[in-house]
């Protein structure tokens, strides 16, 4: 009996691990970029089977993956073309992911996560720490900004998606040509929208950028579905 | 209701006036803000370069030098870097240093104390009480005061709202004064008391010239007299407020005033 106490907590830990995985895959699938149905909703025979040690722990090392954005999400982020801009470019890329094994977070590990993200042309880089990162770590991301996002997750923070929960109401980007008919639509200016933080737990799920717009789609027993709009800043 | 009299009848409305900000105006007054923010950036990553920089020292680790007696380059540059620093920028200083597995000050090239594993808490020699995340940032407990005693010197105020505040002078702990007279004491401390009258008195100013938006950094703007005058305010009769907390008949008062019914007699009295 006592021998199964470290196999308890080994299970315990593969467990975790494995909601993170597939909470961190969801929120990569819901931000559009192309990911195969069987790699979201990976089962837990097949994570301990891909991703464990033979001793039943997880090798961390391995909880990697990179992805390309769809055509759908490259449409949304491209801003429209104008006479000195004809021909836009999307503003988002191939994503990386990394389940990172250090014990502390200070600048030298997120340099290292940054630098690697940039050298292999990725746009976006999502980190997933056992703990939280230094203060001068997370200061330190702002000054890579223009060259890459980076953005941190702790692997508590992933145990459950939110977005599943059913009091979060559904939130949905808006493309930049849905965002200026919205606009121009009610004769508002985008300041005059009502607004969602960049990190608010949703808008750090979607990854969301100042400049945004999200429609959120709440379902009411009394007035049945309806839509607000908030801004990010 | 016409009162006959002639004249032309006055509209009681305001005539629009001019509007209070010409263009121009607002187009320099949001030059002037986007000043002060990239000014206030740019010291921001002034101060986490500086960070950084600390995060790894004393980069002269030789036999003969240590946390007492540093060396002198060492100081120099700790000195000039951790200046502009308030007191939360160096907490994370001595959080990164730690990150660094080093001891949390700066000019310590020892690594952290490690109280191996075990609660939140940990009993000293001494006999204290303490968390032990906080025993872990230090080598010693020497190391502790001597990292304290540099941030009770550091500046509340934000490096960028400094302006007009002169550079603040960080003594170290252990640096030596012993070669020093009793009247160059007296004349240091005297001139301690006097730089931080001045400090304050500049603080002040500089505050209000905060306030008041007029800053050496953004371009001068034609500026608009005004003239506060306090309103004449006449403060409502106050109520006779009970005295006592335990007064038994304050649930009674209304508005300070007790509703006057004659007493039932009390069943008791009968
Ligand atoms: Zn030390």
């Amino acid at each position: 009996m006592i021998d199964d106490l470290p196999n308890d907590a080994k299970s315990k830990e593969v467990v975790r691990l494995w909601r993170a995985w597939r909470t961190v895959h969801e929120m990569v699938a819901d931000r559009e970029y192309e990911l195969a149905e069987d790699e979201v909703s990976i089962s837990l025979e097949r994570f301990r089977d891909e991703y464990c040690h033979p001793d039943g722990s997880v090798n961390r090392a391995k909880l990697q993956f990179s992805a390309r954005p769809s055509d759908s999400m490259l449409r949304k982020n491209t801003p429209p073309a104008t006479a000195s801009n004809p021909d836009p470019v999307p503003d988002c890329g191939p994503i990386w992911v990394e389940f990172l094994t250090d014990k502390q977070f200070g600048v030298s590990q997120i340099r290292n996560f940054a630098k690697y993200t940039i050298t292999n042309n990725y746009k976006t880089g999502i980190m997933v720490t056992p703990v939280a990162l230094s203060p001068a770590a997370r200061k330190s991301l702002a000054s890579v900004e223009n060259l890459a996002k980076i953005e941190c997750f702790l692997e508590d923070d992933l145990l459950v998606n939110i977005t599943h929960h059913e009091l979060v109401p559904r939130h949905v980007l808006l493309s930049r040509e849905e965002k200026i008919a919205l606009l121009k639509r009610y004769r508002l200016k985008e300041t005059q929208l009502p607004r969602i933080l960049q990190k608010d737990p949703v808008a750090r799920y979607l990854g969301l950028k100042r400049g945004q717009v999200v429609k959120i789609i709440r379902v009411s027993e009394t007035a049945g579905r309806y839509a607000s709009y908030r801004l990010c800043v | 209701m016409a009162t006959g009299q002639g004249g032309p009848l006055k509209g009681i409305l305001k005539t629009p006036g001019e509007p209070s900000e010409k263009p121009e105006t607002a187009r320099e007054v949001a030059i002037r803000h986007a000043t002060l923010l990239e000014h206030r950036k740019q010291l921001e990553s002034q101060i986490l370069d500086s960070l950084i920089l600390l995060s790894e020292y004393p980069l002269v680790r030789d036999a003969q030098f240590n946390a007492s007696n540093p060396a002198t380059t060492d100081i120099a540059d700790f000195k000039a870097n951790v200046r502009l620093f308030q007191p939360s920028d160096y907490d994370d200083l001595i959080e990164e240093r730690n990150v660094n597995e080093l001891c949390g000050y700066t000019l310590c090239a020892k690594p952290r104390r490690q109280t191996g594993s075990g609660g939140e808490w940990k009993i000293t020699s001494s006999g204290e009480i303490v968390k032990r995340k906080e025993l872990e940032k230090w080598c010693s407990q020497q190391c502790a005061r001597r990292a304290l005693f540099v941030k009770v010197q550091l500046n509340e105020t934000a490096a960028w709202e400094r302006a007009g505040i002169p550079d603040i002078q960080i003594d170290l702990l252990d640096e030596d004064r012993s070669t020093e007279t009793e009247a160059d004491r007296t004349a240091r401390k005297l001139g301690e008391l006097k730089l931080e009258d001045q400090r304050q008195a500049a603080r002040d100013s500089a505050a209000l010239a905060m306030e008041r938006g007029d800053n050496k950094i953004g371009p001068s703007v034609n500026k608009v007299k005004v003239t506060l005058k306090e309103k004449d305010v006449k403060t409502p009769p106050e109520f006779a407020q009970p005295t006592e907390a335990g007064n038994s008949e304050d649930h009674l008062l209304v508005d300070g005033y007790k509703a006057k019914i004659p007493d039932k007699k009390k069943e008791s009295d009968v």
